[in-house]
């Protein structure tokens, strides 16, 4: 058995990790906003702080990630601690996807911003994108206090995330049969929306992920009792 | 104690009452041999009299410790009063002995304890109250970095309790994170993050600074979003009016850099001078509306309200747009009700409020529609001034937003109208320096109607 002094500094350790992988969340958040920002007011100059930042996401997802092996290989947990390092090293990986998600949408701001104006079809993106951070959000909130139902909820959000993605195909398909000399700009558009869909898909992982953690635990204190 | 007290007094009673039973014996035994009878009866005598003086010693040795266990009951009741927080209990009968003097300093203890404890909880609801009075939240965490106390604005802020979180479990930002673990090691820091709270995205300014002896952190996170928000306003509107102007001055600048280049052909002459004097009209017009629209939003402009005769006023703007109404055989009416009424107005803001109006009504109506200026009744002393149009609406979207600066439904075609994109602002401001509102109503493809609310100015004044 561990001995008080090196449990205590184990639970530091976890803790530890957990701040950093929701300091990280947080980060997707700020950049899936600022990317939105970029596109929105055509700013090639934000668009370029979101792309020029995030190595800053991949250096949270190494830091993170060797803490948490590390964590396995020293203290070799089990049951709830092995279900929460399991989930964190899957939750990072899905972190650094969403933040690759926001430098796409950073580049095609990028692109766009040259644009006299963006195409009408864009209206629905920050709605959108909003959305899918709010998902982010909650799928995070749902880990740190370990609420099953709040992370099913999050589950249930992502048909909505992905009917504003068809929508904005649609809408961007009658835009360019109607402005032809557009294409490429509305085309721009619906990549962003497909880059939002995929903030939501992985927002879904990390809720999913979540379940797994609290229904384990649940499981076993039901064995138990 | 009492009752070892008690077994001890019982014994030395029944000592005392044993010896002098048998000294009794002792002394009347061999007298009793030559005095027979007599005797025998004396001892049983002193056998009486003993049994008496046990009796007598106990009741009175039970009376005496009852007089001790009193006070001590008491004693102990208060202590263990005190002791469960009850700071009003006292004892009750104190006696002048070595007893009383004990229970005496008890009392004082207690008074004092009582005092202090008092002054400790006024102390904390002092500070409670500041805390919770503040604008700004304020959280409060532990050596490990756990939040231990909060204000009513922090939890307003999180719309959760967060006691027990760390501080990036309560604020989800990498920024707030690493500012409280370089606290954590003793080093004071600000830094300004944007995040998502409760129910929306917001930008906070926080000082984190580390507690004396590493005992921990305390952060005041004050709230700047809407100061942000404004200096993004007043940034947006610098770069629209940029660009509002840049357009036409480059083509000023175009045709006028073609024309010093030498252009001899006088028709193309012609034309580049009068696309120059169209491009100068729409500068003119940009920089008029933009005079007026921050003369309606200075705060040391004044406005000088008093009743103004509201069908001249009518008159004057429907003449204004007349001209262009006739080109577009757009009907111009004015509703009947409106003759002698007087309105609380400042004759040049109402002035420029009509003729905006007026001139969307016409601008944004199809050929042939018509414009109409009409009175409707509204609460005790105040008139409605409606101008109607049969133009093709307005989208339920936009209705919230056409009164911001620079803002129109269709850019282009405003551009085209000779429109600046300042008219309604400019309306809405000067209503709003009047001491009224203006409001809109629309349906597609039916037309739109702009409410402009003033007080009607009694009829003798
Ligand atoms: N009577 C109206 N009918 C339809 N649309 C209107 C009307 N009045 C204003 N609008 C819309 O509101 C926008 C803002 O109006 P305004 O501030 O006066 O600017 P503008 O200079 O473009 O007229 C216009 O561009 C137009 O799209
Ligand atoms: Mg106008």
């Amino acid at each position: 058995m561990m001995n008080t002094h090196t449990s205590q500094q184990y639970y530091t350790e976890l803790r530890s990790l957990k701040d950093r992988l929701l300091a990280m969340g947080g980060r997707c958040e700020a950049h899936i906003r600022q990317a939105l920002q970029a596109l929105e007011h055509q700013d090639a100059m934000l668009a370029n702080e979101v792309t020029g930042t995030d190595h800053q996401i991949n250096a949270d997802e190494l830091a993170i990630d060797d803490l948490a092996v590390r964590i396995l290989a020293l203290r070799q947990p089990v049951g709830k601690d092995l279900r929460f390092l399991l989930t964190a090293l899957k939750v990072v990986t899905d972190l650094e996807r969403i933040g690759d998600e926001a430098v796409n949408i950073a580049e095609r701001a990028e692109e766009l911003s040259s644009e006299p104006h963006l195409p009408e079809t864009w209206r629905a993106l920050p709605e959108m994108a909003n959305a899918a951070a709010a998902m982010l959000h909650d799928a995070l909130d749902a880990f740190v206090e370990e609420d099953a139902e709040k992370a099913q909820s999050v589950l249930e959000k992502d048909d909505e995330v992905d009917e504003f993605y068809g929508q904005v195909m649609r809408k961007s398909l009658e835009y360019m049969a109607q402005h032809s000399a557009r294409v490429k700009a509305a085309m721009g558009v619906v990549s962003c929306a497909k880059y939002i869909e995929r903030i939501a898909d992985h927002s879904t992982n990390i809720a999913e992920m979540v379940v797994y953690m609290v229904r384990g635990e649940d499981v076993r204190h039901r064995g138990k009792k | 104690m009492l009752s070892r007290l008690r077994a001890r007094v019982y014994f030395t009673v029944a000592a005392a009452a044993a010896l002098l039973v048998g000294a009794a014996w002792l002394i009347l035994g061999p007298i009793s041999h030559s005095l027979h009878h007599d005797a025998a009866q004396l001892v049983s005598y002193g056998v009486v009299v003993g049994a008496f003086a046990i009796l007598l010693g106990v009741v009175v040795s039970e009376a005496l410790i009852r007089s001790l266990e009193a006070p001590v009951r008491d004693l102990q009741r208060v202590v263990t009063a005190l002791a469960a927080g009850d700071q009003s209990a006292r004892i009750r009968n104190v006696e002048d002995d070595e007893l009383g003097e004990l229970s005496r300093t008890v009392d004082r203890m207690a008074t004092q304890i009582g005092a202090r404890l008092d002054a400790m909880s006024a102390e904390e609801a002092q500070l409670r109250t500041i805390l919770d009075s503040m604008v700004e939240a304020v959280f409060v965490t532990d050596p490990e970095g756990r939040i231990i106390l909060t204000n009513a604005a922090l939890q307003r802020l999180a719309g959760a309790r967060v006691e027990g979180r760390t501080a990036v479990e309560a604020i989800r930002s990498p920024e707030l994170h690493d500012a409280v673990a370089l606290a954590l090691r003793g080093v004071e820091s600000s830094v300004q993050i944007e995040t998502r709270m409760a129910t929306e995205s917001r930008v906070l300014a926080a000082h984190i600074s580390p507690l004396p002896q590493g005992s921990g952190v305390v952060t005041v996170l004050h709230d700047v979003t809407d100061l942000k928000l404004a200096d993004t306003v007043r940034r947006d509107f610098v770069a629209n009016a940029s660009h509002e102007l840049r357009t036409p001055l480059t083509a000023i600048r175009g045709f006028a850099e073609t024309l010093a280049g030498g252009v001899q052909d006088p028709v193309l002459v012609s034309r580049f001078v009068g696309r120059i004097l169209e491009h100068s009209v729409r500068m003119q017009r940009l920089v008029d509306d933009l005079m007026q629209l921050s003369r309606a939003e200075a705060p040391d402009e004044t406005f000088v309200v008093e009743p103004i005769d509201l069908s001249t006023a009518v008159a004057r703007a429907l003449r204004s747009v007349e001209a262009a109404a006739a080109k577009k055989r757009i009907k111009l009416q004015t509703d009947q009700a409106i003759a002698g009424v007087r309105v609380l107005a400042d004759e040049r803001a109402l002035d420029h409020v009509l003729i905006n109006l007026a001139d969307n009504g016409v601008k944004y109506t199809p050929e042939e529609g018509s414009v109409t200026v009409r009175l409707r009744a509204a609460e005790d002393g105040w008139v409605y001034i409606e101008v109607a149009d049969t133009g093709g609406g307005i989208a339920a979207p936009h209705l919230s937003r056409i009164f911001e600066r620079f803002y129109r439904v269709d850019p282009g075609r405003s551009r085209d109208v000779g429109g600046t994109g300042l008219g309604l602002a400019i309306v809405k401001h000067l209503t709003q320096r009047m001491g009224g509102e203006v409001s809109v109503e629309s349906s597609l493809g039916v037309g739109t109607v702009f409410r402009v609310k003033l007080r009607v100015a009694r009829a003798e004044s």
